[in-house]
């Protein structure tokens, strides 16, 4: 294999993560990619596909430009196609119901296309008992949002029946699923958002943190509570109010804009708001370096426990809590690696053991590239200064030596350094010295 | 004035975000020539930054099927380019300054660039000058963090501004940038303030993610610039947010060459090849497996007349037509990691051996060490292990 070509990602498990990952929720754009990027930190050289009802045919601004890929009607060739390209489905959220109307005011689409887009047959019914030989369908931290009636129930009870793994994310959910009779089992899981520190890079979260200071949609300084506009919150507005730190207002679900300005209204000056367009990186990185999150949205309460902020005033050991969602993604994984070897194992590709070898065998790969590269940067590094002492000499006088040449480039080049390091000091403190004036201006 | 009736498209290609600040005329010439020369597959967002001379209600007052946000106060060119973005539902971000005019036929070179290689993280066009002269070709940095626009003042159509390459940076005032990269990176740093220094920022953060930064001459933008008046704030700022710069990417830096660039061509040609890893040296036509790679390393051909067009158009740098062999070599000196090159190069031996003396020498005949050459640059390290765009996309 040449040097610079990579292992195809076609030899590794291949996962489909089922959702509602085309809307505009932080809950359902965060689980979405955490779950991608979990999986496939368990499954060497795995490909995991998000999948939504519309997916990229609903474009939304948080999705952050890698929108889903779109499941269409749960026509039989477009089940067969699924289970053909994956080894594992995995749905998640809160999806187990079978009113499809309701996806009309999601989408903002009539109720008749809802129907006939019936996301229902994906969540629930799956991809049919034969299909699902070879590519399971497993429920993950999903949600049960209504009771059944008869019909619905014996739906559901059917779809449980195959399925090789169930989590739900509450007990009424749990609770739900029992009764159509089922006796499946069923865990109940912590939001998947309890692992949002791992998504985000460090540096990312504070560059984000920076521009909403900027905007003044945030405290420069202290921590602030973070409080989410839902209905919930009004009848906790003095309750709230009672906190002697500022607020900071955010919409984290399409509904919660409706309220905001009803809520903002009970709530004591300073009064910071994020606005509805903001990405999902804003969103956490407000969260994460708040001092409390208020708020009734499981993925908010979630997002602020993995970073270690306080969330409705409960304690709970935040690496229990990762630990479980990791114990169940571990399983997850699991299940997708039997499947695949399971479907490599009568043909031509590689089998688990060997694609672990393979991936090691990349990462020294990658670490020799690096060293590469980084011989490379010194090698040009040295080379500039060859050219310099070169061209240096040819140009000064007779009696020149290649030191002098060399160092006098060196220091002009370091004297650019200090004047501008010195412009950006003046600077600073030309804004401390203003400080009080713009305090002043802005009170 | 007309009203500017932008197509509302469903699913736009692209989220073109303007933002204005004080410059009505050229705010509305330049919502003209975008209207006038782009295809319905963008969206509009247009977010000012609290203008006094109209221009915050030229939008709500003239132009229909456009995004607008208003600001209170001037939040600065990256605060309020990543306000546009927040609203963006486009798989690309077009950053477009209120003074930048578009030419016919722009957008869709930029774009079969971004959509060639899933490694491509931004991509810029040739800025012109009112008068027609170039005014960039991609930016050049030097060790003490300061800046070179390449081949300002120069003739637009010149042969070296005229290949693709992969750059340090491009300028803000035209900028296609891959939507998932740059929340990937988180935007546009505001830690810059009102302006200076956030789009080399933004570039080299792609660049340490893996992303390349390419310069796409086939696509041309007129650009006014400074249409927009700046206060004393700004006198200040640019050499602040250098030193800011300079700081945060010191590691990136120190493979530049030192400052000043302009008076050396040495040093400008150093600057322009930084941000490749591999440099080859081809006298004669490149072979096939090279032109492939010419992408994402320095291919830099001396060929015959017949060959340029194909050359160029692989990204190829051609020389051509140079009456002064031995002052070209002497600017590009230990330039070049490989040269291919028969033995004896002809009438340059002498002139190879004394200022490429680093350099692999490889002879065109020998296939097997080019197509081991080729390969290398076609992957680079960062994107090693990175999954490319689902084929339903």
């Amino acid at each position: 294999m040449p040097v610079g070509e990579t292992l195809s990602p076609e030899l590794g498990p291949s996962v489909a993560v089922l959702g509602l990952f085309d809307v505009a929720g932080y809950g359902e754009q965060l689980t979405g990619r955490i779950l991608e990027r979990e999986l496939q930190r368990r499954l060497p050289l795995a490909r995991v596909d998000r999948y939504a009802p519309l997916g990229h045919g609903h474009p939304t601004a948080l999705d952050g430009g890698r929108p889903a890929l779109p499941l269409g009607p749960p026509e039989a060739s477009r089940k067969a196609q699924l289970a053909e390209r994956h080894d594992l489905a995995v749905v998640t959220g809160n999806v187990i119901h079978t009113r499809d109307d309701l996806y009309a005011q999601l989408y903002g689409i009539p109720v008749e296309q809802a129907e006939r887009l019936q996301p229902s047959g994906f969540f629930v019914d799956g991809l049919g008992a034969e299909r699902e030989s070879r590519c399971p369908v497993a429920w993950h931290a999903v949600g049960v949002p209504f009771d059944f009636d008869p019909a619905e129930a014996q739906r559901v009870k059917d779809a449980l029946s195959s399925r090789p793994h169930v989590s739900v994310r509450d007990d009424v959910s749990r609770e739900r699923l029992a009764a159509t009779g089922s006796t499946a089992a069923v865990g109940v899981l912590p939001h998947p958002a309890v692992l949002a520190s791992r998504l985000f890079d460090a540096e990312v979260l504070r560059k984000r943190l920076d521009y909403l200071r900027a905007m003044g949609w945030y405290p420069d300084r202290e921590r602030p509570v973070v409080v989410q506009g839902d209905a919930s919150i009004a009848d906790r507005a003095s309750e709230v109010a009672a906190l002697d730190a500022s607020i900071v207002l955010v919409q984290l679900t399409p509904g919660d804009g409706e309220l905001a300005d009803a809520i903002a209204t009970l709530l004591p000056e300073p009064l910071f708001r994020l606005p509805a367009q903001v990405s999902l990186e804003d969103l956490t990185a407000a969260i994460a370096h708040a001092h409390a999150f208020v708020g009734s949205s499981e993925a908010g309460r979630s997002t602020a426990l993995a970073f270690g902020v306080a969330a409705g005033g409960k304690a709970r050991l935040v690496a229990e809590l990762q630990g479980r969602v990791d114990a169940e993604l571990d399983r997850l994984a699991a299940l997708a690696e039997s499947a695949w070897t399971a479907r490599t194992a009568s043909g031509a590709r590689t089998p688990a053991a060997l694609l672990r070898a393979l991936d090691q065998a990349e990462e020294r790969y990658r670490a020799l590239l690096r060293a590469y590269e980084e011989r490379g940067e010194r090698l040009v590094q040295e080379r500039l200064r060859y050219a310099e002492i070169v061209e240096g000499l040819e140009a000064a006088s007779e009696g020149v030596s290649a030191e002098t040449v060399s160092r006098g480039a060196e220091l002009e080049n370091r004297l650019e350094i200090v004047a501008a390091a010195e412009a950006e000091l003046r600077f600073e403190l030309d804004r401390l010295k203003a400080e009080p004036d713009r305090r002043a201006e802005d009170a | 004035m007309p009203e500017v009736r932008f197509p509302v498209v469903e699913r736009p290609v692209v989220s073109v975000v303007m933002v204005t600040h004080n410059a009505a005329d050229w705010a509305r010439r330049a919502l003209q020539a975008l209207l006038e020369h782009t295809e319905p597959c963008y969206e509009l967002i247009v977010v000012d930054n609290a203008s006094r001379d109209g221009t915050a209600e030229l939008p709500a007052r003239e132009l229909e099927g456009a995004t607008l946000v208003l600001n209170d106060r001037n939040r600065g060119f990256g605060p309020a380019n990543n306000q546009g973005a927040a609203h963006a539902v486009g798989r690309h971000l077009l950053f477009l300054n209120n003074d930048a005019l578009v030419r016919r036929g722009w957008l869709p070179p930029l774009l079969e660039r971004i959509d060639s290689d899933d490694r491509i993280g931004a991509v810029g066009p040739r800025l012109l000058n009112l008068d027609g002269s170039l005014q960039i070709a991609g930016a050049l940095l030097a060790r003490s963090g300061s800046t070179l626009e390449h081949g300002y003042g120069d003739d637009a159509d010149a042969p070296e501004y005229r290949f693709a390459r992969d750059v340090d940076y491009l300028s803000g005032a035209c900028l296609l940038v891959r939507r998932s990269a740059f929340n990937e990176v988180g935007g546009f740093d505001a830690a810059y303030g009102l302006a200076y220094f956030e789009d080399a920022d933004l570039c080299l953060s792609l660049a340490a993610l893996g992303y390349r930064v390419v310069y796409e001459p086939r696509s041309s933008v007129t650009h006014v610039r400074g249409a927009s008046p700046r206060g004393d704030a700004f006198a200040t700022l640019a050499p602040r947010n250098r030193s800011l710069f300079r700081r945060r990417w010191s590691h990136v830096l120190a493979s530049r060459p030192l400052s000043p660039l302009a008076p050396s061509r040495r040093r400008t040609l150093a600057a322009r090849d930084a941000p490749v890893s591999e440099r080859i040296l081809v006298v004669g036509e490149p072979p096939e497996a090279l032109l492939q790679a010419a992408s994402a390393a320095r291919v830099t051909a001396i060929a015959g007349a017949g060959l340029k067009g194909r050359l160029v158009e692989a990204g190829v740098e051609v020389a051509r037509g140079v009456e002064d062999w031995p002052a070209w070599f002497a600017e590009r000196r230990f330039h070049y990691d490989v040269v291919v090159a028969g033995e004896p190069a002809g009438e340059l031996e002498e002139t190879i051996r004394r200022t490429q003396p680093q350099a692999v020498r490889i002879s065109p005949e020998n296939a097997a060490e080019i197509a081991l050459l080729a390969p290398r640059y076609a992957g680079r390290l960062r994107f090693a292990n990175r999954r490319g765009i689902s084929s339903e996309l």
